[in-house]
């Protein structure tokens, strides 16, 4: 057999039971997601696919499809590298369709190496960015702030961390409180536990500890 | 392929000078046939394995998040 089948045909075969199996996965986490959409296994295997087909051509139809206000929102946040704000933003321009993170954060990354050179470089200022570490407490009977200072921030929410509804809380209420749209802030760390980093553009560090001193 | 390709020059190199001239364009024809093959094959297979690992990176970034 490999007489008349080269090391290129080897490798093309095994490249295709790789997504042989892939699509097979990928059915079984289909009737596992019913019960567990968050399942690492199933997320897996949807986001293999996602990528895999290039999903990001959905993406690429959804921001063109976005009004000229959109747009201009939509290329401030890829410039700060905003993924959860263009989530949103998306979700709302394009009849709630779900776009992941890896897909959005793909999309961040080609913006930033697509920029000039001289925008890159030593004379741009960086832009103003401060990360503040947040704990939430989910499943309480009101949205409120608990605590917020140096140490960070505590968070009472209603939800729990049920498809990012209490992540949207936290942004909302962190947005209110340092009065900033909602999307200046980036969840960085902890979108599926309760101590998150979130990201501020826009707030230095003072700036920062002078709403929390005020709101303590 | 290359052992191939020396029997194939073995019996050219045997063969009346008078015959040489349609052989050698048929054999001449025949392995740039192959080479396109394999340049093409190479080039799919590289762009597959290409996108089945950055699927894969990707798909584990996000599984690791979930």
């Amino acid at each position: 057999m490999l007489e008349w089948m080269s090391l290129l045909e080897w490798i093309f075969i095994v490249q295709l039971v790789l997504l042989a199996s892939a699509g097979l996965f990928w059915l079984i986490g289909r009737f596992m997601g019913r019960d567990a959409a968050n399942d690492p296994f199933v997320v897996y295997f949807q986001t293999f696919w996602k990528v895999f087909l290039r999903r990001r051509m959905a993406l690429a139809a959804a921001v063109s499809s976005l009004g000229a206000e959109k747009a201009r929102q939509y290329e401030e946040m890829k410039e700060s590298g905003n993924v959860e704000g263009i989530k949103e933003l998306l979700r709302e321009a394009s009849d709630q369709q779900e776009f992941g993170d890896s897909e959005v954060g793909a999309a961040v990354v080609q913006a930033r190496k697509e920029r000039p050179a001289a925008e890159v470089g030593e004379q741009a200022p960086p832009p103003m960015a401060t990360t503040i570490a947040v704990t939430v407490v989910p499943f309480s009977p009101r949205d409120e702030l608990v605590s917020f200072g140096r140490e960070g921030a505590v968070i009472k929410v209603t939800t729990g961390p049920d498809e990012g509804t209490a992540n949207k809380a936290v942004i909302d209420l962190l947005s209110a409180v340092l009065s900033v749209k909602a999307y200046q802030l980036t969840l960085v760390k902890g979108h599926y536990r309760p101590n998150k980093v979130v990201q501020i553009a826009g707030l230095d560090e003072a700036q920062v500890l002078a709403k929390a001193a005020a709101f303590s | 392929m290359f052992d191939n390709l020396k029997e194939t020059y073995d019996v050219y190199e045997k063969m009346d000078p008078a015959q040489r001239g349609s052989f050698a364009t048929i054999m001449v024809f025949k392995y740039l046939a192959l080479m396109v093959y394999y340049i093409v094959a190479g080039l799919v297979i590289w762009a597959l394995g290409r996108r089945l690992i950055q699927a894969s990176f990707a798909a584990f970034k996000e599984a690791r998040r979930a």
